[in-house]
């Protein structure tokens, strides 16, 4: 499998990389050194999981803490409101 | 020797990038008679009312306008006045004139028709205008640059290609000694610690999370209403999940310098440095803010494609993806797509929109200005 597909990784922490372009599902993205295989299809601009996450965790990106977990989150799953709410104000659900 | 730019020079000192003629009316209601103005005199530069009248005149309102008025690329004002017992345009005028400003102050009932108040307008702006024909531009520092900084329609590409890249353009302004104004109080929420870290005083970083805690405070207090509207729908659909993350985007485009002061709405910054203005996050009552401010010049970030542009401080448009630069070539002076796509760098592009900030500054027109763009409004809304 050759990965096409680029993803933007703001910083080294992250568990999250924004794809650049929409990527079909099960399509790899090369993340470094390794190879992510999405889950779902992410539209461009959008984010996709590059580790497992478990439900409440932290997510990063720009090294920087963006929200919690709502659910569990597996490598290469869309990221997006239906699993990934602010910690602070202006959250989708109470 | 610091870089420059062609410029004129104001009676306190400041200095302006264009020499308008500004028709300002001081009320919503007379937004007819400005456009009858624009008719007539089309290089004038005449203002209407973008919200509708934010309650009685008050304070904040005469100090939004006089500042407003006096930004300094504004070289006349033509006040338009109801001339009832609230209107605010005699002691407006009274205010700019004692600043040194060339003004003059009509109103409706003195005129005693819109049509009659516009023609008195016209003739005054095409006097004004002939006075200001004579003066001419002379080289001036780009330490007397104060550039406000806005993102509006953001995606997600906001904060990783145009916002990093006009934060780039910030820290070589700051590093000639200008001002950089990072505003949107409530795009600063989650991201407010990197700012306060880089506070030059424990005194800046606690106005800076101050103002941060007490937008957040009226959004919880407003309950249902705000959730799921920041990010906005649009921003939504466009990739940001979260406020932290769209603030995290927005407050790139401040740079990395040390944050030097935070002011209020509509006020102008006392030193130079990076800045943080507390205003709402409506673009026109940001622009609105930010050129009362005395920002000559905005870069304005946009993933969408937003048209909006200020009347007084020249609006130059970047947009964050390819997509949305071709689209909308006839609104966008600029496309940091590239970063996204590794073409270019945030570094080559913050470039390019400096050399564009110093060019604009000595006279080049944005696409904003040719297309006749011109967003004015009033705050509604106002913490503190």
């Amino acid at each position: 499998m050759t990965a096409v597909h680029r993803i933007l990784i703001m910083n080294g922490a992250d568990e999250v990389g924004v794809c650049v372009e929409e990527v079909p599902a099960e399509t790899p993205v090369s993340v470094g050194d390794g190879v992510v295989v999405t889950r779902q299809r992410i539209p461009a601009g959008h984010k996709v999981a590059l580790v497992d996450l478990a439900a409440g965790s932290p997510v990063h990106k720009y090294g920087q803490p963006i929200g919690f977990a709502t659910a569990d989150i597996r490598r290469g799953e869309h990221v997006h409101l239906h699993n990934l709410d602010s910690g602070r104000v202006g959250g989708n659900r109470h | 020797m610091g870089r420059e730019f062609e410029g004129f020079r104001r009676s306190d000192g400041r200095w302006g990038v264009r020499n308008l003629c500004l028709v300002l009316p001081t009320s919503e209601l007379l937004n007819r008679a400005s456009e009858l103005v624009e008719l007539e005199v089309p290089e004038a530069t005449c203002v209407t009312h973008f919200n509708a009248s934010p309650g009685p005149p008050s304070e904040l309102h005469l100090d939004v306008l006089a500042n407003f008025a006096s930004n300094p690329n504004v070289g006349h004002v033509i006040l338009l006045g109801m001339g009832d017992d609230l209107d605010l345009a005699p002691a407006l005028g009274d205010r700019l004139a004692a600043a040194g400003v060339a003004v003059e102050t009509l109103s409706l009932l003195r005129e005693r028709s819109m049509l009659r108040l516009a023609e008195a307008a016209a003739r005054s702006a095409r006097i004004g205008i002939d006075g200001l024909r004579v003066q001419r531009r002379q080289p001036a520092p780009a330490s007397a640059l104060i550039v406000g900084t806005e993102c509006g329609g953001s995606d997600a590409y906001s904060g990783l290609t145009a916002n990093p890249a006009l934060g780039h353009a910030m820290d070589l302004l700051v590093a000639e000694r200008g001002s950089a104004v990072l505003a949107e109080t409530t795009e600063l929420i989650g991201a407010e610690h990197l700012l306060a870290a880089r506070a030059s005083s424990p005194e800046v970083a606690a106005d800076l999370l101050r103002v941060v805690e007490e937008w957040e405070r009226m959004v919880i207090d407003m309950g249902e209403d705000i959730r799921g509207a920041q990010p906005t729908p649009g921003n939504q659909a466009g990739g940001l999940t979260t406020i932290e993350e769209k603030s995290l985007g927005a407050a790139a485009k401040g740079g990395s310098s040390p944050l030097t002061e935070v002011v209020g709405y509509g006020c102008r910054p006392s030193r130079p440095g990076l800045v943080v203005m507390d205003t709402p996050g409506q673009d026109v009552e940001q622009l609105t803010g930010m050129a009362a401010g005395g920002c000559q010049l905005i870069v304005f970030t946009t993933g969408r494609g937003t048209p909006t542009a200020s009347p007084v401080a020249p609006t130059i448009k970047v947009a964050t993806n390819r997509r949305t630069a071709e689209r909308l070539a006839d609104h966008i002076d600029l496309d940091a797509g590239g970063i996204a796509t590794g073409e270019t760098t945030k570094e080559e592009v913050g470039t390019r929109i400096f050399e564009t900030i110093l060019a604009v500054a000595s006279g080049r027109q944005v696409k904003a200005e040719v297309f006749g763009q011109k967003d004015f409004a009033l705050p509604r809304t106002r913490p503190s």
